[in-house]
C-alpha cells in the first residue's frame, strides 16, 4: 500500500500575526507507485497545504513535524539510488534536486501558472536541463517530444509561443509536459482542472489517467469536486479543517461512506441525471455542514421548487438580443474584427420561474444577463420587461427597471464595498429606492433581510472580511432581495462557493423564490446545478442560443449536438454501469466568435420539438 | 510590433509639435510687447520697427510660426538677450555637462534594483529593514546637506577629489553620488513593491516546483517581470536628472543646465528660458517613447498584440 509516499504523524504550524495556526494534524496516508490517490475536501480543509509540505514549498511561516517517506526514489544523477528519503526532514537545496524531477506538480490555474515572458519550450527545457545536465538545443528536443505525449497538436511549432497566445486547455497540457518532463515518480495534481470548462476538464482528466498508465506513476489529485473524484481517483483521502476524516477505496467511499462529513458532502454535491422525471426543482437534503457534523442532518426532506403558472404572459422577453463589442482595430484605430458576443438571442421569463442560462466561458451567457441589468450600451434587439423596452428605458422607468431587476454576481467577497458594513449594504437599495424611508425603518428592514437569509441581525455593524463565501453570498442574496425585486439575474452565484456551501445557498434561493415568487435568470456553467434548480433552460455556443425548453426537455430528450457534448462531459457518479468512459483525446475548443466588420456568425434557424421545446437545426 | 512602435513615434512627433507651439506662444503670452524687451526701455519707435522687421514678428502669426518651426528644426533657438550670443552656444557646454553628469548618476539605476531585490527577497528581516531604512534617508537626506557633508569628508579631510569645478570624470564622483541618492532610494523601493508582488504570482511557486534553484527564481523568473513597472519610475528619474540639478550644480561649482535655468529666468533671458522649455519636454518626451518600447521587448503580450 504505501510503497511510494507515506507521510506519517505529519502535522505543519503556520506562524500568523494572530498566533501559530495548525492547519494539518497528525496525517498519516500512504500512496503505492502506481495508483491515483483523490484527496477531496473544500476550502479550508488543509488538502493544498498538504500537497505543498510533500513539495517543501510551505514556506518560510511554515513549520512541519512528522515525517513524508518518499520510497524506491528513482536512481538520482550521480547514478546512486536514493533509497528512501524523508522530504519532511529536508532543506530546500536539497529539496531542489528532488522537486520537479522525482516529484512534479501542476496547479489550478493555468492561466497565471506559467511565466508569461518566458517561451513555452524554454519553460519545459528549463525543467530538462535543470536535472539532466543537457543542452539548451536537446532539452527543447525533449520539449517537442513531451508537448506529442500531452496530446498538443503539433507540439514543437508551440515551443516559441508565449502563453498568453494559448487557451487554457493548452496551457494546462503545458503544465502537464513541464511536469513531466524528467518523468517523475510522483505527480501531484492541485485542482487542475477547476479554473476550466468541463468539455476540456474531461480532456485533461483522461490524460492524467492515460499518463499514469504510461508512465507508471503515482498521482495525488486535489480536487473539491466529487464527480472528477469518481472519474479519475483509485483510492480517496476526504480531509476536513487539516484532518484526514476516512480514506478508503472509490467503492467504499461513494457506497458506504462512514463519516459524517463525507456523507454530507456527497449529498451536497448535485448529480446529473438525479432529477429525471420529475418536472419541478428539487432543494437539496442537506443542512449547514455544522449542523451536519453535529447530528441534526440525516433525514432532511427533499422540497420542490415553486411551480409556474406558463398561462400567464411572461415577465420578460427577450428577442433578437445581439451585442457586438469592437475586437481588433486597424492602424487608424477603424474597428476591423468584432466579437458577436449575443447573436440573436430570443427567450422568456416567466413569474416565479428559474431560467438556467448554461454555456461554456465565451459563450455569451454573462453578457445577456449585463444587457438584461441594462449594463451594456452595445445591446440591440427587443428587451421587454411588460411596457419597458429595457434597452431604452426613460429615466424614470430605468429608475424602476433597477427596483424591479436585482442581481447577484459571482465573487462574493468582491461583490461587497470592503469599508462598508454588510448592514449597510443591504440598506443602500433603499437609499435610492425610497428616499421617505426613515433610518431607523431601514435599518429594521435590513435586519429583517438578513435574519430571512440566515444571518444573525445583530452580525448588522460587521464588515464582509469577518464573513466566510458562502455568508457573504447569503449578504449578497439580502441586498439583491431589498427593493423586492420581481427578476433576479444571478450570474455563477454560486460558482466561487464550496459544494456544501453551495447546496445551502441553493436551497435558499429556491426557498425564496417559493415564498416570494421572484424569477431568476440562472447564469451557470455547471450542468448538474442547472438541472437541479431550473425550471428551463437555455444552451448556448458562440453567442448563439442553440436549444432552449423546460428542464425535462434538454435533460431527458436532448436534441442537439452540444448539448449532448456538454452533458457527456460532465463527471456522472453512478456505480451499477461502472465502466470506464472513453474520451477521444482531440483539442477541439470553441473559438471566440470573431469576425470581419461586415461579416456576421451564420443565423440560426430553430427547429420546434414540441411547443416548449425549441433546438438549432444542424 | 514595428507597427506598435511606428504608432508611438507618431505620436511622440505629435507631442513635440505640441509643445513647439506652446514654447511659440510662450513668448506671446509675456506680458508687454517682445520687442520693447529686446531693444530695451529707451528705444525709440524706429528703432523698434527695425527690430521688429528683423525678428520677422510684423508678419502674420502661422508664417512666424512656420519660422520659428523650420529655425527650431536646425537648432537656431535665436540669440540670448544678455549676451548676444546665439543659445544654441550658451547651451552647449552646459547641456553637455548635465549630460557627462547624468551619465555618471546612471549607477542610481543598478544600486536600486540589487537593493530593492535584496529587500523583496528578505522581506521583514535585517537585510530588508536595513535597504529599506537606507531608502527611507535617501530620500529625505537634502541634497545640500548630503553634498557639503560629502567634500567635508571627501574632498577636505580625505583629500580624494577637488571639492568643486570640472576638470576630469573623477570631479563628477561626489556630485553624481549626490544626485543619484534620490534616484537610488525610490528605485529600491518600487523594485520592493514589484518583487513582491510578483514573488507572489503562481508562476513563481510553479517555477520552484520545477527544481529551479532561488537565484535562479529571483533572477530569470521574477525580475523580467518586475522590471515592467521600475523602468517606468527609472524613465522619470533619468529626466529629472537631466533637466540639471540646481542645488548640486551651485554646491559643486559645475556649470550646468540647472544652474543656466535659474540664471536665465533671473535675467529675463527669455529666448533661452523657451529654449530649455523645449529641450526638458524632449527628454521627458524621448525617454517615454524609450520607455515604451522597452516595453515591447519585456513584455511578449504587448508586442505580439
Amino acid at each position: 500500500m504505501s510503497e511510494l509516499l507515506e507521510a506519517r504523524n505529519l502535522n505543519v504550524r503556520f506562524n500568523t500575526m494572530f498566533g501559530v495556526k495548525h492547519v494539518l494534524k497528525d496525517i498519516n496516508i500512504g500512496m503505492a507507485h502506481n495508483e491515483i490517490l483523490a484527496i477531496v475536501g473544500e476550502s479550508g480543509s488543509g488538502k493544498s497545504v498538504f500537497s505543498k509540505s510533500i513539495m517543501g514549498l510551505l514556506g518560510e511561516r511554515g513549520t512541519t513535524d512528522g515525517s513524508i517517506w518518499l520510497h524506491k526514489g528513482k536512481t538520482s544523477k550521480s547514478g546512486e539510488s536514493t533509497g528512501s528519503i524523508d522530504l519532511a526532514g529536508m532543506k530546500q537545496t536539497e529539496l531542489e534536486e528532488i522537486r520537479g524531477d522525482q516529484i512534479s506538480m501542476i496547479f489550478q490555474d493555468p492561466m497565471t501558472s506559467l511565466n508569461p515572458v518566458m517561451t513555452v519550450g524554454k519553460q519545459i527545457a528549463e525543467a530538462i536541463r535543470i536535472h539532466q545536465n543537457k543542452s539548451m538545443k536537446e532539452s527543447l528536443e525533449e520539449a517537442g517530444r513531451l508537448l506529442d505525449l500531452v496530446r498538443v497538436p503539433s507540439g514543437r511549432k508551440i515551443l516559441g509561443v508565449y502563453p498568453h497566445q494559448l487557451s487554457g486547455g493548452m496551457r494546462q497540457r503545458v503544465m502537464i509536459a513541464m511536469a513531466l518532463a524528467c518523468k517523475p515518480k510522483l505527480l501531484i495534481a492541485d485542482e487542475p482542472t477547476t479554473a476550466l470548462d468541463v468539455t476540456i476538464q474531461a480532456q485533461i482528466l483522461a490524460l492524467i489517467k492515460e499518463l499514469q498508465k504510461e508512465l507508471d506513476m503515482g498521482v495525488i489529485f486535489i480536487t473539491h469536486d466529487m464527480g472528477v473524484v469518481y472519474e479519475i481517483a483509485d483510492r480517496v483521502a476526504v480531509m476536513y479543517k487539516g484532518e484526514v476524516v476516512e480514506s478508503g477505496t472509490l467503492e467504499q467511499i461513494f457506497t458506504a461512506p462512514q463519516h459524517a462529513y463525507t456523507r454530507a458532502l456527497l449529498a451536497a454535491a448535485p448529480k446529473l441525471g438525479e432529477m429525471t422525471g420529475s418536472d419541478l426543482p428539487r432543494s437539496f437534503p442537506v443542512l449547514t455542514m455544522e449542523e451536519e457534523l453535529a447530528g441534526k442532518g440525516g433525514n432532511v426532506a427533499q422540497i420542490d421548487g415553486h411551480a409556474v403558472d406558463y398561462n400567464e404572459d411572461p415577465l420578460l422577453t427577450v428577442r433578437n438580443l445581439q451585442v457586438i463589442f469592437p475586437r481588433r482595430h486597424n492602424f487608424f484605430g477603424q474597428v476591423t474584427h468584432q466579437i458577436h458576443a449575443v447573436s440573436d438571442v430570443s427567450f422568456d421569463l416567466h413569474k416565479g420561474e428559474t431560467l438556467g442560462i448554461v454555456g461554456e466561458s465565451g459563450s455569451g451567457k454573462s453578457t445577456i444577463g449585463n444587457a438584461i441589468l441594462g449594463l451594456l450600451g452595445e445591446a440591440e434587439g427587443d428587451v421587454r420587461y411588460g411596457e419597458i423596452d429595457l434597452l431604452n428605458p426613460t429615466p424614470e422607468q430605468r429608475e424602476l427597471v433597477r427596483k424591479d431587476i436585482s442581481f447577484i454576481f459571482q465573487d462574493p467577497l468582491a461583490s461587497l464595498n470592503p469599508r462598508m458594513t454588510i448592514g449597510a449594504a443591504v440598506e443602500e437599495p433603499l437609499i435610492i429606492h425610497c428616499p421617505d424611508m426613515s433610518a431607523a425603518d431601514r435599518q429594521k428592514r435590513a435586519k429583517e433581510l438578513l435574519q430571512q437569509v440566515g444571518i444573525a441581525p445583530d452580525l448588522y455593524r460587521h464588515y464582509p472580511h469577518e464573513f466566510s463565501g458562502g455568508m457573504l453570498q447569503r449578504v449578497n442574496i439580502a441586498r439583491a432581495l431589498t427593493t423586492n425585486p420581481k427578476i433576479i439575474v444571478a450570474d455563477e452565484s454560486v460558482s466561487a462557493l464550496d459544494v456544501s456551501v453551495q447546496a445551502t445557498v441553493l436551497n435558499l434561493m429556491m426557498e425564496l423564490q417559493r415564498n416570494l415568487g421572484v424569477s431568476f435568470i440562472f447564469i451557470s456553467h455547471d450542468m448538474a446545478v442547472i438541472e437541479r434548480v431550473c425550471h428551463r433552460v437555455a444552451v448556448m455556443t458562440k453567442g448563439q442560443l442553440v436549444e432552449v425548453g423546460h428542464r425535462r426537455d434538454i435533460f431527458e430528450n436532448t436534441q442537439h449536438s452540444y448539448t449532448r457534448k456538454l452533458l457527456a462531459a460532465i463527471p456522472q457518479i453512478d456505480f451499477s454501469t461502472r465502466q470506464q468512459k472513453t474520451f477521444e483525446l482531440i483539442n477541439d475548443e470553441v473559438p471566440d466568435p470573431v469576425f470581419p466588420v461586415g461579416e456576421a456568425p451564420t443565423p440560426i434557424l430553430m427547429k420546434e420539438i414540441s411547443p416548449s421545446h425549441k433546438v438549432a437545426t444542424e | 510590433m514595428p507597427q506598435y512602435i511606428l504608432k508611438r513615434l507618431l505620436g511622440t512627433l505629435g507631442v513635440m509639435f505640441v509643445i513647439a507651439i506652446l514654447a511659440f506662444f510662450f513668448v506671446h503670452m509675456l506680458p508687454g510687447d517682445p520687442v520693447r524687451m529686446l531693444a530695451g526701455e529707451d528705444a525709440t519707435l524706429q528703432e523698434m520697427e527695425i527690430i521688429r522687421q528683423k525678428l520677422g514678428l510684423d508678419l502674420p502669426l502661422h508664417q512666424q510660426f512656420y519660422i520659428f518651426l523650420v529655425n527650431l528644426l536646425q537648432l537656431d533657438f535665436g540669440n540670448s538677450l544678455i549676451s548676444g550670443d546665439p543659445v544654441y552656444d550658451v547651451l552647449a557646454d552646459r547641456y553637455v555637462l548635465t549630460a557627462k553628469l547624468t551619465l555618471v548618476c546612471l549607477w542610481f539605476i543598478p544600486a536600486g534594483i540589487v537593493l530593492g531585490v535584496i529587500a523583496a527577497t528578505h522581506k521583514s528581516k535585517f537585510l530588508d529593514r536595513a535597504c529599506m531604512i537606507f531608502s527611507v534617508s535617501g530620500i529625505s537626506v537634502p541634497e545640500f546637506w548630503l553634498g557639503l557633508i560629502l567634500i567635508q569628508i571627501f574632498a577636505v579631510k580625505l583629500q580624494w577629489f577637488n571639492p568643486t569645478g570640472f576638470q576630469s570624470w573623477a570631479d563628477l564622483t561626489l556630485p553624481a553620488i549626490t544626485i543619484g541618492m534620490m534616484g537610488t532610494a525610490i528605485i529600491a523601493r518600487f523594485t520592493r513593491s514589484a518583487f513582491l508582488d510578483v514573488l507572489s504570482e503562481n508562476y513563481i511557486q510553479t517555477a520552484r516546483a520545477k527544481g529551479v534553484k532561488r537565484f535562479n527564481v529571483t533572477y530569470v523568473h521574477a525580475l523580467r517581470n518586475a522590471m515592467l513597472p521600475i523602468i517606468t519610475v527609472i524613465g522619470l528619474q533619468i529626466g529629472f536628472i537631466l533637466s540639471g540639478s540646481i542645488v548640486a550644480e551651485a554646491i559643486f561649482g559645475l556649470p550646468g543646465l540647472g544652474s543656466l535655468l535659474i540664471e536665465s529666468v533671473v535675467a529675463r533671458d527669455y529666448p533661452v528660458v523657451q529654449t530649455l522649455l523645449i529641450l526638458y519636454s524632449f527628454h521627458f518626451v524621448m525617454i517615454n517613447f524609450i520607455v515604451d518600447v522597452l516595453y515591447t521587448v519585456i513584455n511578449p503580450q504587448v508586442r505580439l498584440k
